[in-house]
């Protein structure tokens, strides 16, 4: 205990894969954490098994995810409540700061985990739906049995991940046991009026004294070396660099201080490196005038995946996404401890919200059911046709449509 | 140097294809083929330098041949037999070896035009001559930590300097931290005195991989041939803790919280650490800076950006005869116009340059990269071009292979 506790305020020493076989039943008490072979850090569910496969099997231990913002802001709430709920599930302790709403009521709207017999009735409208496709052994694209599926539906029952049923919120009993902490920007302001905090925005300031305050306090940075039983701090951030965090980086193209957010991630990356905890921040990176800013930014933080959904864009009404609410786009992935990266294969992911489930999928294209060979609209053939018959021969033969 | 520059050697494909005998035939007769030169470990040349060890040649070496562009293994490779670590290809390709690291490129430090800091100076024709041996004192003007263009006073007529190298790794779309990683235990074997600024990651990530390279972070720092500063652990020490402040030393990482944009206390750090002491018995020293661009992000301007590196050449690569390696990231459509002013005026003033990028086609599972290697000939002022070699990459768990473009496995 004592060398793990030293190894924890030296760094990352203490978590880190040990070869001894004693070292590494400890690591596994720690609940909803599994450690990981590609570099030997703990790795937390994000709430999402189809999130954790993408991120290369969760987010780890001492880093941090950040989310960029759809546009209204919609389902990257949903995996802020989906991280945040997860932790209630495994039994780690909560860290909510938002500016916008008050933790409480985030607290409240968090999505009920699915039971093992409700899971199995989902797995079953899951699989009647793709059945075609699941199958043991492929008679005819038999060369396509051996690609990586995603884990997008709760066939497999995993201790590692759970799923969530959005159409209920999370009963107060499962709540009742965790230890969880807030940070409401305004209750704050008005408890404390004046808090000296140098050089950054003074939001950003107390939001990291409190952090740092709950840390060491908790002992979840090995301080406390009397501690038993070893827990994971999640941390969830909210809108962090909107207006209401009194950063005007959102609003205008010169901000006045363009450091303060880049000063708080390192500080946090610091706070995150030296403790059993992990951080999930949502960013509305789609205000953000000044790109310049986001890149650094997404240098600061270990992992950075962006949303973009179809609501209200021209994607929404376009044939090819009509099974699809949004893309995914995996900005980043830490290189930890390790040379390589956990690179995944899929590129390509979109999102879509199902009556219960959130899932992110691999993109894919709809089959092409129309007649003509080419994937030219009806209204360009239309139009050619149109053109055609009033004898501007030329003009039809620059479109696509050829037919003889 | 003695030796063929690189733009005349002829690409090894090349030479087979036009079946042409290799440069250098093996002691054993095997002339020809190399079919796949990226596996082939050099062999001693015909007649190695004295002290050399030569290592004994495999069955597998004596089959392939040695490739003309590889340089003899005699001195990275024959380290007391230890594992061969830290990219002995990249090793071959810088043609550096840990028996010489102190062979810095011949830099011509009067016609080195180093530092401009104050662009609007230098139009005003303002431009202010320091003499070489008050430059390392701070003058002690208002604006003190070296805000005006300066540039080096000639005192002789042309004479050619061995100074110290200056090594600036880029990386675009891509992570170039392995480089640092290479560079890290390459100097720690080498046995140079290191300075090692990381402010990006925590000590046992480096560590760990160091590790895997075959150096212990922790053997080197407890006898005192590393000096490590962790900037997340500082940066914390800074802000939060506030009895040390008055008490001990000032942190190196004081711009952070204090309203000044200058680097002064950093540059002091480096060179308390780099300056050597009398049981010292180390090599030159080395400084390491695992990402300059972090600076621009935690307030410090691009003006003292430059000027802490400009201070820092003066003292490691002028005065102590020492080498500095650099990281930076850069993208071409970036629009942090900061991050790009320094990096181009690094690239201006740096000898060799290491440029590490993404494939522009997208993702490969062969291929992560590709690596350009730009060695400043033109700085020597003899009216050659830089010389330019690029070459693809792997990165494995412990290592990385270099091959030619079009030579992946992927393609073969």
């Amino acid at each position: 205990m004592a060398a793990a506790a030293g190894g924890a305020a030296r760094g990352r020493g203490a978590t880190s894969f040990q070869r001894k076989a004693a070292a590494g039943s400890r690591l596994a008490t720690v609940a909803g954490t599994r450690p990981s072979v590609r570099h030997g850090q703990l790795l937390l569910s994000s709430g999402l098994p189809s999130l954790d496969c993408v991120l290369g099997g969760g987010i780890a231990v001492g880093t941090l995810l950040l989310i960029e913002e759809d546009k209204y802001g919609f389902y990257s709430s949903l995996l802020f409540k989906y991280f945040l709920a997860e932790g209630v599930v495994c039994g780690h302790d909560l860290f909510v700061a938002s500016a916008k709403e008050h933790p409480d009521s985030i607290l409240k709207e968090l999505p009920a985990p699915l039971l093992d017999e409700q899971r199995n009735e989902l797995g079953e409208e899951a699989t009647a739906v793709k059945s075609e496709d699941f199958q043991d052994s492929m008679k005819i694209a038999w060369r396509y049995q051996n690609l990586p599926k995603m884990e997008a539906s709760p066939t497999t029952s995993t201790k590692f991940g759970h799923y969530y049923d959005l159409s209920k919120t999370m009963s107060p009993e499962l709540f009742q046991p965790i230890k969880w902490h807030s940070f409401y920007l305004p209750e704050e302001l008005s408890l404390q009026p004046t808090v000296k905090t140098r050089s950054m925005n003074s939001a950003y300031g107390r939001l990291l004294l409190s952090i740092q305050r709950i840390i060491s306090q908790e002992g979840f940075d090995g301080s406390d070396p009397q501690k038993k039983q070893k827990n994971i701090l999640r941390i969830g951030i909210q809108s962090l660099g909107s207006l209401l965090w009194g950063d005007d980086i959102c609003c205008s193209d010169t901000p006045e201080d363009i450091h303060s957010l880049t000063k708080f991630l390192y500080v946090l990356r610091g706070l995150l490196r030296k403790s059993l905890s992990a951080c999930v921040i949502t960013i509305p990176a789609h205000l953000i005038e000044n790109k310049a800013i986001m890149e650094r930014v997404t240098n600061l933080s270990d992992t950075v995946v962006g949303l973009e959904s179809f609501i209200g864009s021209e994607r929404e009404t376009n044939p090819l996404y009509k099974d699809y609410h949004g893309l995914v786009h995996v900005r980043r992935i830490p290189q930890l401890n390790s040379l390589i990266c956990d690179v995944s294969d899929m590129k390509d992911l979109a999102f879509r919200l199902k009556r219960k489930l959130f899932t992110i999928e691999r993109l894919h294209l709809p089959p092409d059911l129309s007649d003509t060979v080419s994937r030219t609209s009806k209204q360009e053939l239309a139009g050619s046709a149109k053109l055609l018959s009033s004898g501007c021969g030329a003009m039809a033969i620059g479109k696509k449509h050829l037919d003889f | 140097m003695g030796e063929d520059k690189p733009c005349s050697r002829m690409n090894p494909t090349h030479r087979e294809a036009l079946e042409l005998p290799s440069r250098n035939p093996t002691a054993d007769g095997n002339a020809g083929h190399n079919p796949d030169w990226t596996r082939s470990r050099g062999e001693a040349n015909p007649a190695p330098p004295a002290g050399g060890a030569i290592r004994p040649r495999s069955a597998h070496a004596r089959r392939y041949n040695t490739s003309p562009l590889l340089r003899s293994l005699k001195t990275a490779c024959s380290l007391r037999g230890g594992s061969p670590a830290m990219f002995a290809e990249l090793n071959e390709l810088l043609n550096a070896s840990p028996q010489r690291p102190e062979t810095g490129w011949q830099v011509d430090e009067a016609a080195a035009y180093v530092g401009v800091s104050d662009m609007s100076l230098l139009n005003a024709g303002d431009t202010r001559y320091y003499p070489a041996k008050d430059f390392w004192q701070f003058p002690t003007s208002s604006c003190s930590f070296c805000s005006v263009a300066c540039r080096w006073k000639e005192p002789d007529s042309r004479r050619e300097r061995a100074g110290g190298k200056f090594t600036l790794l880029r990386d675009t779309r891509t992570d170039g931290s392995f480089l640092v990683h290479h560079f890290l235990s390459f100097y720690l074997r080498a046995g140079c005195k290191v300075c090692f600024v990381a402010l990006l990651q925590s000590f046992s990530h480096y560590n760990i991989i160091a590790q895997k390279l075959g150096v212990s972070l922790t053997a080197a720092e407890e006898r005192g041939q590393l000096v490590f500063l962790e900037g997340l652990k500082s940066c914390l020490d800074l802000w939060f803790g506030e009895q040390e402040e008055q008490s001990g030393k000032p942190s190196p990482l004081q711009f952070i919280s204090k309203s000044t944009s200058d680097l002064k206390a950093l540059f002091d750090f480096v060179q308390v650490s780099l300056t050597p002491a009398s049981s010292d018995s180390w090599k030159g020293p080395v400084l390491l800076v695992d990402d300059l661009s972090v600076l621009l992000s935690l307030g410090a301007t691009p003006v003292a950006v430059l000027d802490f590196i400009h201070y820092c050449r003066v003292v490691v690569c002028s005065q102590l005869k020492g080498n500095i390696v650099v990281l930076v990231h850069s993208n071409e459509d970036s629009e942090d116009e900061e991050n790009e002013l320094v990096v181009n005026s690094l690239c201006h003033h740096s000898d060799l340059i290491l440029w590490v990028e993404g494939l522009a086609t997208g993702f490969c599972k062969d291929v992560h990269g590709q690596i350009k290697i730009t060695r400043r000939v033109s700085l020597e002022l003899t009216g050659e071009q830089d010389v330019v070699q690029i070459y693809q990459y792997k990165i494995q768990d412990k290592n990385v292979t270099f091959f030619a473009r079009g030579l992946s496995a992927a393609v073969l």
